[in-house]
């Protein structure tokens, strides 16, 4: 009998199948660093106004030479970290809110008051936009935009349903009665998309509340425990009457096709501002944009920029990146290349040189945002150490309790342990 | 690791002689050098980098300063890191759920193409397909896709009259199982070994079984199973490992979240998540090494229990 079996050749090639396998799961990096290195997170349109923008600045700087990085929001930030730690982090990068602090308090960015005013004008921007970016009085960033919260309506679907319009006086209450209501009378649409997991909009109703998210230190949460309770037992009962869908419903939600407005499952939705243009090409009817509902007294909103051009500490080019910076926010062709792609515009100016048709969904964000400026009340810090963390805890442990998994007291208790960890 | 076994050799047959000790040591030189590369691959790939994530484990480190030493403590907070146990669940239920019935479909296949069929390399290819795409981004996008609330498995339920089906990949209770499905989906590369392996066993023992009266049941229990028990051994050994490593699908049907409610987050996203959402490459570290004692305890208990049914030919 020969079946060529032997007890060593199969402990060899099991061996060398696992080392080969151990080989595979290697990957490979590296970057050159000769020009000037631009690196920025966004979908397809950002990677193709922000293409525009450099071959503009290559046609002005014909000495310039730029390279560039870019991907998608969630991939951007593992190459970024990784570049950051082998001190190769592009020059001039687009930061987010959500890391400004990791990165900033960990000394990966460049302070850019020295520029302010010189080699970056910022005299345009409000002055709430301008500071966004600024911790212990050191600037890490440029802002690229006006940001603020807001409601995206779609009136036709309302009326379809038979359900009476909304209006921006809609307090927490009445909107969840209104769309209980839709939900249940129509039978196939919900009321709301469920918000129960997003950070964000529970910051606006914590301030309505007369405090911040965060300690003025970053280092612990300034909010009541019974805060967070109200808000997530309110998006229970939302889902438990169909004022807002099912946890498996929310938990397809990635890109903006799949959000449940933009399938006409429900008319209302909740995003910053800016995002209205990219939900509207996925819904037939025209949206509109209210401010979200309050609890009755002021709101809780606020404008700021949440995205920056920031400037590596590491960087050895960092006038040159400055001036890029510089280009990036205030040249009147990049400004008009740019649109609202990044945001609604930082500046009366840059809002005024696009001139946007006010009944664009473009031109409805601009106006959105001029219209509540003055009204909000003043913009907290920026977000600390460790708030993406949080960030997606938060979703996670709305869907825990969505999926009840969890009970709202427990999904809480697990909340502020996690950031007794994360914030420091 | 056999390439040290013959290094190991080469010395000791340096020791034995003396004759010829120049041409020995010639020899051994050229050895070495034909070593070299891969020496350095070891030594700059695997070992350098394997030594420094142990000393990042025992740091605190977040990418962006120095490391902190802080001993094991990173080992012991694992213990009371709840979503880490959780992961560690959903880690071994897929591995030893979607493992066994991976190696039976494919072995069952390897089956019935050994009957000497026509267009055997047709077929063969065919179903070795998905072996070369499951691990793919592409068709985890598919697959998220399929099993979604309007994805074709539910047109499929809605044409067999189950209206309103659930989404498969949004629900706790069956996201994890269309990852099991994916992964036995990919049996293609085990199948082709047992096929290799199903050739060479040798026909006279069936014939001489039929002879002896025995059915197609009996043939295969008694005859083909003994017989290729190295090759399953191998492959259990090889897959097992291959799911505990599983990463991209559970990273993309999930979104990089390891949803719904953690029912995804196997061990290696949380890893990930760790390491480069948090920035606590320390504990990510950490949780690599446990991983690998996991890993290798597992491949130990296989060589182990081997021996009571592994039948070698030696």
């Amino acid at each position: 009998m020969n079946t060529n079996f032997t007890r060593r050749r199969m402990l060899g090639t099991t061996l060398a199948g696992m080392a080969a396998a151990s080989l595979a799961a290697c990957g490979s990096g590296g970057s050159g660093d000769s020009g000037l290195g631009l690196s920025w997170y966004g979908g397809d349109p950002v990677h193709e106004a922000m293409k525009k923008l450099v071959e503009l600045y290559a046609e002005k700087h014909p000495d310039a030479d730029i390279t560039t990085q870019y991907s998608a929001f969630a991939d951007y930030w593992d190459k970024l970290a990784t570049q950051t730690a082998g001190r190769s982090a592009p020059d001039v990068m687009r930061m987010s809110m959500s890391y400004l602090s990791d990165y900033a308090d960990r000394g990966a960015l460049a302070d850019l008051s020295q520029y302010v005013g010189d080699t970056i004008d910022l005299g345009d921007q409000a002055p709430d936009v301008a500071d966004s970016a600024s911790l212990d009085g050191a600037l890490y960033g440029v802002g690229q935009s006006s940001i603020a919260l807001a409601a995206f309506v779609d009136r036709e679907l309302i009326a379809q349903a038979g359900a009476p319009d909304v209006d921006e006086s809609w307090t927490w209450d009445s909107f969840a009665a209104w769309a209980k209501d839709l939900g249940g009378s129509s039978g196939d649409l919900y009321g709301s998309m469920d918000q129960g997991g997003s950070f964000q909009l529970f910051e606006a109703y914590v301030r309505e509340a007369g405090t911040e998210v965060f300690t003025d230190d970053g280092a612990g949460l300034a909010f009541d425990r019974a805060v967070l309770e109200q808000w997530w037992e309110y998006w229970h009962d939302m889902r438990a009457h169909r004022g807002a869908p099912p946890a498996s419903v929310s938990a397809e939600v990635a890109s903006f096709d799949t959000w449940p407005i933009a399938k006409g499952l429900t008319p209302v939705g909740f995003g910053f501002v800016q995002q209205i243009a990219f939900l509207q090409p996925y819904v037939d009817r025209p949206l509109d944009i209210l401010t979200p509902p309050t609890t009755g007294g002021t709101s809780g909103l606020y404008v700021k920029s949440l995205d920056f051009w920031s400037i590596a500490s590491t960087s050895s080019h960092q006038d040159e990146a400055a001036e890029l910076v510089d280009f990036l926010v205030n040249d009147d062709e990049a400004i008009t290349a740019l649109g609202v792609v990044l945001g609604v515009p930082p500046s009366q100016r840059a809002i005024e040189l696009l001139g946007l048709d006010p009944s664009t969904p473009e031109g409805k964000a601009v106006d959105y945002v001029s219209r509540i400026s003055g009204s909000v009340p003043e913009a907290p810090p920026a977000w600390p150490v460790g708030y993406n963390e949080l960030l997606t805890l938060f979703t996670k442990l709305n869907q825990d309790i969505g999926f009840e998994e969890s009970s709202v007291a427990d999904a809480v208790a697990a909340f502020f342990d996690a950031a007794e960890g994360a914030l420091s | 690791m056999s390439a040290l076994g013959e290094l190991r050799r080469l010395r000791s047959a340096k020791g034995g002689t003396t004759v010829a000790s120049k041409a020995a040591k010639q020899e051994e030189r050229a050895a070495y050098l034909f070593l070299l590369p891969w020496l350095a691959g070891l030594v700059l790939i695997t070992a350098g980098p394997m030594a420094i994530s142990f000393y990042i484990s025992l740091t605190d480190y977040n990418l962006l300063q120095a490391p902190e030493f802080v001993g094991l403590q990173n080992y012991l907070d694992m213990l009371g890191d709840d979503r880490l146990q959780n992961s560690l669940r959903v880690t071994f239920v897929y591995v030893f759920v979607s493992v066994p019935i991976q190696l039976a479909a494919a072995l069952a296949i390897a089956v019935l193409l050994n009957r000497g069929m026509k267009g055997l390399a047709f077929y063969r290819s065919v179903y070795y397909l998905p072996s070369l795409l499951g691990g793919s981004v592409a068709i985890a996008v598919l697959w998220r896709t399929l099993f979604g609330s309007d994805g074709i498995v539910n047109r499929g339920l809605a044409v067999l009259g189950v209206e309103n089906a659930p989404s498969w990949v949004a629900d706790p209770s069956t996201a994890l199982g269309t990852l099991i499905i994916l992964n036995v989906w990919t049996f293609g590369a085990p199948m082709v070994i047992f096929l290799a392996g199903l050739r060479q066993v040798p026909a006279s023992l069936y014939e001489a079984a039929s002879v002896d009266g025995a059915g197609r049941w009996r043939q295969f229990t008694r005859i083909t199973l003994p017989v290729i028990t190295p090759i399953i051994f191998f492959n259990v050994v090889l897959q097992i490992i291959h799911a505990f490593q599983a990463f991209t699908q559970a990273f993309i049907v999930s979104g990089g979240s390891g949803g719904p409610s953690d029912s995804t987050m196997f061990f290696t996203l949380y890893l990930y998540q760790t390491g480069f959402g948090n920035f606590q490459m320390g504990y990510a570290s950490a949780m690599a090494w446990v991983l690998l004692i996991i890993i290798a305890a597992f491949t130990a208990i296989n060589f182990w229990a081997s021996r009571f049914w592994v039948f070698y030919d030696d």
